[in-house]
């Protein structure tokens, strides 16, 4: 073909094309310009222009197979990129879009659309490969892609901001979200993803105006503002708020879905089934429940662990995500190798997770043990403890002292590992990282670890995928981590960790499981989640190869009494203190003059059951009988804050002190002379142990395990109150019994938790029962 | 649907359908003719509705804005703390249900209470005006005491029987409607933690009446569930108890009859429900369940039978759960259950026993050879029910028959010996058998006539005479000699009214009885010959010497003569049904 010829060709088929583009057939202008010949290369120009056209009305499809082609020839452009980035995201395709972004801008582009795409890709990246709905991002990541970033949109900003929170960056979260605030200020969820922020913070005090000026003036967000108002003040411990703004929800005819939700984080199990029977009928006749309704109730069911309720209901019929039917399809209800189908509402209302899957012999299936599998051993072999974080609380500061006390005692560091389901420096979950590490074992963040292949044996999945939220969440990166490290010994700390050490350690086979509970149980503190793990509980002080311990005489008693146990199946492992590290607060306490203040000090989280009110009334109704002058200082922080202040304005105490930044025990127990606890529920106080360590005279309401922290003999004897007493009774005595008690000696009470508290009482019968020796 | 009559009053009921709570509303006086329904969402209550009741104050926070807008009178019935809660759950769901009242300030919504205590309980918590629950009708003191504990499932008690013996019996506690079950025993509540529990007992039991007035006698009503059983037996057997009870008294009999051959009980004059199966229907068994329980609830609120009758072993729950909802705690359950099971029958539906007042086995003459599970085993579970093994049941016993000569002219036969052959239903392979019998009755002379069931097909032979004689026994005069299955009516019609020769050709289906041990006996005893069809090679041989003595016109005089006592069994029936007579104890109490 000559060249006059070649161009009317490519004349006549530039015309035919635009003519079939403008008629909407894109299809007919693609086949027409590769039945032409017409290569990307001989007419890029014909090619893109039926991309974009294509893409313009709507025709994704053809637009992404002439990009396509375009992309194959070599003519990748970056409008080309774009588009194609664009069409990836759209299509949830986060792998091809990141592909497509870094390979024409790089990984972190300068282009801010690519930068978009990019950053919703990642986050969507994140979405999908969450366990549990639990979404991770990666932090280097996270922060490439948000260094210096003016977002484009709120869109951008979004992703941006949830790249940098799913990380654990709360502060560089924050930041870019004021400066979203700033730049898109009529999009409250902006506002919102602030309000959970504060709330991922801690701060949850400052998150509830704003969600009830959410409430007040979203009509959209409304509903979901007050559900969250309402966890906020449930668990800042607000009961009356929190019940006015349930009742508010309560009379809104909310949503079905929202409905249940609400039921269950009431915790109220007969509101529960009452939603659940509507749903079962197919939801309220006039909004018939929709697959997406559908997918939410039984992801809420099964969180909370109704899974009876779930099958009933899907035996209804209600429509239920792939996830949750998979789930329940491993449960196999109704088969030989399954639990049994309930045959009534009423009894699927009764069966819960993870209570149905007891004993776990017959739903996990695991291989038989050999006769007298595990055995005792002469040392405890690998070690892996397991507590829920290192935040500032008596249980990690105990965590802490019992490793560093086994190492002490000659347990070979290299053989211990320690794990914590979160150790984020943004939420103080790492206070006393520094003392750990110095002892020289092996850490994990079971938060941050990157396990390569995620995948879990069938039985185990079977078992981890149908229980409640929180115990899924925490035992799947455990399990991972037992499988790799191996241990001998495992040992949870505290319940939380005690109920996952306990399932993760039978679908491991570990040899040896140790469960230490460090308060009284659940049903004494009121615990509603802990409360379901009662069967667990049982099941677990059951097993041969199990040990359940508790801190305190009273709390092992507690315990057995809650569990119906006979009575050694709980022992009482106290706790550590080393009473040398107070030796400088001993050596340096002076006499006072008479003039000088008595510093009352309370160490206690400012929460309803260490009954704060209580405290600070006491030593206000105390000053009125002493005729020394008192000062009142408490060390901790809580819920219960604001209104402790406002207390304290009322009765005049505003020289009270409360500080919250203090965790080192010597420098508490150097600036009081006698601690003070009101408490309700006590396990075993470790504040009372140490003030007695630090030769300070004690006095406390005689709950849980006070009786058994306390010296009771001698001048240096400490005060014992009755459980419920009135403060100016708590007053009177404390003023006859304060004076003789801040003149007596201190060596009795250093004494008393040298003896009974000190690391060699403790660890070796931790020694015995990790070598399994406890067991006779 | 069946329908209520204008009079009575509506009532929605809202929450488990099973709560105590909600079936004793059956026994307030001024529920007397009231008429409950189960209330899935208040939002769908139409104004037909006189008044919402709900059981808790749990359910009415599930509810709540559906409640708010209701214009029908609501009581919301406060509970106090239950097992299966959280200690503090009945105080919080107060809090929040006074919270949203105070809010709302509806004025149509009443709360009360189960008890003074309990009113005080949650006066005590926070003040509202809270009324009492009015007492219940009173009940006759009895000597049994049945303990309940929720935390278990299963309750062990002493039945004392009216001559002061003690029998230690079991029960499923849920079994039970509380309005028989207080009528049945003193409650007890074992836990006193479980706070609901005590106060529904307190309720229960406080309106005890020593009178020992008799029961007023006013004609009997039975509801009897006819399954969907195989061949006609259930049919048969229920049609021969209605009447005997309408021999002996004024008896209203209302069939819900799940059975494909429901015209037979139409053709005798029975007011019949016709229902379907899920199978018949294909519908999803839950679904099929729930709308049969309704639909079974309402049919007894509104008939008000004295008694619901099952006659079968396996019974579907549809029945019990239905007399378990509120309004359905005055009728008795009388369980038929024939013996003769086979051998290797799981004997796990005896323990349906806990559900039934009276368990009646109909009597029967092989009981000798009776090895089946109701024989040789117990239930474990037998609640408060008293069992009866009566002699035979027949419908044959209560029917006039035929003369010879009618028989023959209403058969359209001729002259000559004729002979029936009566395979029942739908199971059995009778192929050589009807070859055989075809054979030997053409050499013998003898005509066969094929008695056709409604459940069966057709014979394949084109010789046979094909008759549809329903009942077969006021046929019986014209016929020379029958072929029959071994099943319980055609043994014991054939064995007590018949006394020509018979030739048993037992069935060995799985569903079935025991029908070779039956036949086997009646052969030892001389009352018949047998046919097994497992044994081909003895089989020619039997049949032709059997069509030898139907032509030969054989009688045969040693068949026992012994049936079920009419009267006793209406006596038994109605003292059963007595026990719950709502006007009975209400004159008991003036």
């Amino acid at each position: 073909m000559d060249q006059g010829s070649l161009l009317d060709h490519f004349a006549q088929v530039r015309r035919q094309v635009i003519t079939l583009c403008s008629a909407k057939r894109f299809s007919a202008a693609q086949m027409l310009l590769v039945g032409s010949g017409l290569s990307v290369a001989d007419a890029p120009g014909l090619w893109e222009h039926i991309a974009r056209r294509a893409a313009q009305a709507g025709h994704d499809p053809i637009a992404h197979e002439v990009r396509k082609t375009i992309w194959q020839a070599g003519g990748n452009s970056a409008a080309l990129s774009l588009q194609e980035a664009a069409y990836f995201l759209n299509n949830k395709d986060h792998e091809n879009c990141i592909f497509v972004i870094e390979g024409q801008f790089g990984p972190t582009p300068n282009n801010i659309e690519a930068h978009e795409f990019l950053t919703r890709a990642y986050l969507m990246q994140a979405q999908s490969a969450r366990s549990a709905r639990q979404i991770r991002t990666k932090k280097d990541i996270a922060h490439r892609l948000t260094k210096g970033l003016t977002p484009r949109s709120p869109a951008h900003a979004m992703a941006a901001i949830d790249l940098l929170r799913f990380c654990g960056s709360f502060e560089r979260a924050i930041a870019l979200n004021e400066m979203a605030q700033r730049l898109f200020p009529q999009d409250v969820r902006f506002l919102m993803r602030n309000t959970r922020m504060l709330e991922q913070k801690g701060q949850f005090s400052a998150a509830i105006p704003i969600w009830q000026s959410i409430a007040e003036t979203s009509d959209r967000y409304r509903i979901e503002a007050l559900l969250r108002l309402h966890r906020l003040q449930e668990r800042l411990e607000l009961i009356k708020d929190a019940d006015e703004t349930a009742a508010h929800l309560l009379t809104l005819n909310l949503p079905i879905e929202n409905r249940l939700i609400l039921a269950l984080h009431l915790g109220l199990p007969h509101l529960v089934q009452s939603v659940a029977r509507l749903i079962a009928q197919g939801g309220p006749k006039d909004a018939p429940i929709t697959f997406e309704q559908g997918q939410k109730i039984g992801e809420a069911l099964l969180d909370h662990g109704e899974i009876g309720l779930l099958v009933w209901l899907r035996r209804q019929r209600l429509p239920l995500s792939d996830q949750v039917k998979v789930i329940l399809d491993q449960c196999a209800f109704g088969e030989p190798t399954g639990p049994a189908m309930p045959d009534s509402f009423d009894v699927a209302a009764k069966i819960l997770s993870p209570d149905f899957m007891l004993p776990l012999e017959g739903f996990a299936s695991r291989p038989p043990k050999p006769p007298g599998w595990p055995g005792s051993r002469k040392t405890p072999g690998r070690i892996l403890l397991v507590n829920a974080s290192l935040k500032a609380g008596g249980a990690e500061r105990q965590f802490v002292s019992l490793i560093k006390s086994m190492i002490d005692q000659g347990v070979p560091k290299d053989t211990i590992d320690v794990a914590f389901f979160s150790l984020e420096t943004d939420r103080d979950m790492d206070r006393f990282l520094p003392d750990l590490a110095d002892t020289g074992v092996t850490i994990h963040d079971l938060s941050q670890r990157i396990v390569h292949n995620p995948a879990l044996p069938k039985d185990v999945e079977r078992v981890l995928s149908a229980l409640p939220i929180e115990m899924r969440n925490d035992l799947r990166p455990l399990w991972h981590l037992i499988s790799e490290v191996r241990p001998n010994v495992l040992h949870g700390w505290q319940d939380r960790a005690a109920i996952s050490c306990g399932l993760a350690g039978y679908l491991t086979d570990t040899e040896r499981v140790v469960l230490s509970t460090r308060n009284m149980s659940p049903a004494t503190r009121r615990d509603k989640k802990l409360r379901k793990a009662k069967a667990l509980f049982a099941d677990f002080a059951k097993r041969e190869n199990y040990t359940l311990t508790a801190n305190s005489e009273l709390g092992a008693q507690d315990y057995i009494k809650w569990l119906s146990l006979e009575k050694d199946l709980v022992k009482p492992l106290r706790n550590i203190v080393d009473v040398r590290q107070f030796e400088t607060v001993l050596r340096g306490r002076k006499p006072k003059d008479i003039d000088t203040p008595i510093t009352i000090g309370g160490v206690f989280r400012l929460a309803l059951n260490k009954r704060p009110l209580l405290w600070l009334n006491t030593v206000s109704a105390l000053r009125e009988l002493l005729d020394r002058p008192i000062k009142p200082v408490i060390f901790g922080d809580g819920p219960m804050r604001e209104a402790i202040l406002t207390e304290a304005k009322a009765l005049g105490c505003d020289d009270l002190e409360i500080i919250s930044s203090e965790s080192a025990p010597t420098k508490i127990y150097s600036q009081i002379d006698a601690l003070l606890l009101m408490s309700r529920v006590e396990g075993l106080p470790n504040v009372m142990l140490e003030a007695q360590a630090a030769g300070l005279p004690v006095a406390a309401c005689e709950v849980g395990g006070v009786r058994e922290a306390a010296q009771k003999r001698g001048d240096a004897r400490a005060l014992l109150l009755p459980a419920q007493i009135e403060a100016k009774e708590a007053a009177e005595k404390i003023a006859n019994w304060l004076p003789t008690a801040l003149s007596a000696k201190p060596d009795a009470r250093v004494g008393f938790v040298r003896t009974h508290f000190g690391p060699k009482a403790t660890i070796d019968p931790v020694l015995e029962i990790y070598c399994g020796r406890d067991k006779g | 649907m069946l329908k209520t009559s204008a009079s009575t009053r509506r009532i929605g009921i809202v929450g488990n359908p099973h709560d105590p709570m909600g079936q004793l509303l059956e026994d307030q006086p001024h529920r007397a003719d009231d008429v409950f329904f189960p209330l899935v969402d208040p939002a769908d209550a139409d104004n037909s509705l006189d008044e919402i009741v709900v059981l808790s104050q749990a359910d009415a926070l599930g509810h709540f804005p559906a409640l708010l807008a209701s214009s029908t009178p609501i009581t919301i019935i406060l509970r106090r703390h239950s097992i299966g809660q959280n200690s503090p759950d009945w105080q919080q769901s107060y809090k929040l249900l006074l919270a949203g009242l105070n809010e709302a300030q509806p004025p149509h919504i009443a709360l009360c209470a189960l008890t003074d205590e309990a009113v005080h309980s949650f006066v005590k918590v926070a003040d509202h005006n809270i009324s009492q629950l009015p007492p219940l009708v009173p009940t006759r003191q009895v000597e049994t005491t049945f303990p309940i504990d929720r935390s278990a499932s299963e309750t062990t008690f002493f039945l004392v029987n009216s001559d002061g013996s003690r029998e230690a019996r079991r029960a499923e506690h849920a079994a039970f409607n509380w309005v028989k079950l207080r009528r049945l025993a003193n409650l007890r509540a074992v836990d006193r933690d479980d706070q609901d529990l005590c106060d529904l007992v307190e309720l229960a039991n406080e309106t005890r009446t020593s009178s020992t007035q008799s029961p007023t006698s006013k004609p009997l009503k039975m509801l009897a569930v006819v399954p969907n059983g195989v061949g006609l037996g259930h049919i048969t057997r229920m049609m021969a108890l209605a009447k005997a009870l309408q021999a002996n008294g004024e008896t209203e009999v209302i069939f819900w009859c799940f059975s494909r051959a429901a015209e037979i009980l139409q053709a005798a004059g029975y007011q019949i429900i016709l229902r379907q199966t899920a199978a018949h229907l294909g519908a999803h068994p839950p679904d099929w369940r729930a709308l049969e329980t309704q639909e079974f609830a309402l049919a007894i609120q509104t008939l008000k039978p004295d008694l619901v009758s099952y006659d079968g072993a396996m019974i579907d729950p549809f029945v019990f759960n239905a007399l378990k909802m509120p309004g359905c705690g005055r009728t008795a359950f009388l369980w038929v259950r024939r013996g003769m099971l086979r051998p290797d029958s799981d004997p796990l539906f005896m323990e349906n026993e806990q559900f039934a007042d009276l368990i009646l086995e109909p009597g029967d003459l092989a009981v000798e050879v009776d090895k089946g599970p109701t024989r040789t085993r117990q239930a474990d579970k037998r609640g408060f029910s008293q069992h009866f093994t009566s002699a035979p049941v027949s419908l044959a016993i209560t029917l006039p028959s035929y003369t010879r000569r009618e028989a023959k002219a209403q058969m359209n036969l001729g002259w000559g010996k004729h002979c029936i052959v009566s395979l029942g239903g739908a199971f059995g392979d009778w192929d050589r058998l009807e070859a055989l019998l075809i054979k030997h009755a053409h050499a013998n002379g003898v005509k066969l006539i094929w008695a056709q069931s409604p459940l069966a097909a057709p014979p394949r032979s084109s010789e046979l005479l094909v008759r549809r004689l329903f009942p077969l026994s006021r046929y019986l005069p014209g016929i020379d000699g029958v072929v029959t299955a071994t099943g319980y009516n055609s043994f014991h019609e054939l064995m007590l009214t018949y006394d020509k020769p018979v030739l048993f050709a037992p069935t060995n289906h799985v569903r079935m009885d025991d029908q070779a041990s039956r036949a086997r006996y009646a052969a030892a005893q001389g009352w018949a010959s047998v046919a097994f069809s497992d044994r081909p090679e003895d089989m020619d041989q039997q049949i032709a010497t059997f069509m030898k003595q139907v032509k030969s016109g054989t009688s045969v005089s040693n068949r026992p003569k012994q049936s079920l006592d009419q009267r006793d069994f209406y006596k038994r029936i109605q003292s059963v049904a007595s026990r719950y007579h709502a006007s009975t104890l209400v004159g008991a109490a003036e």
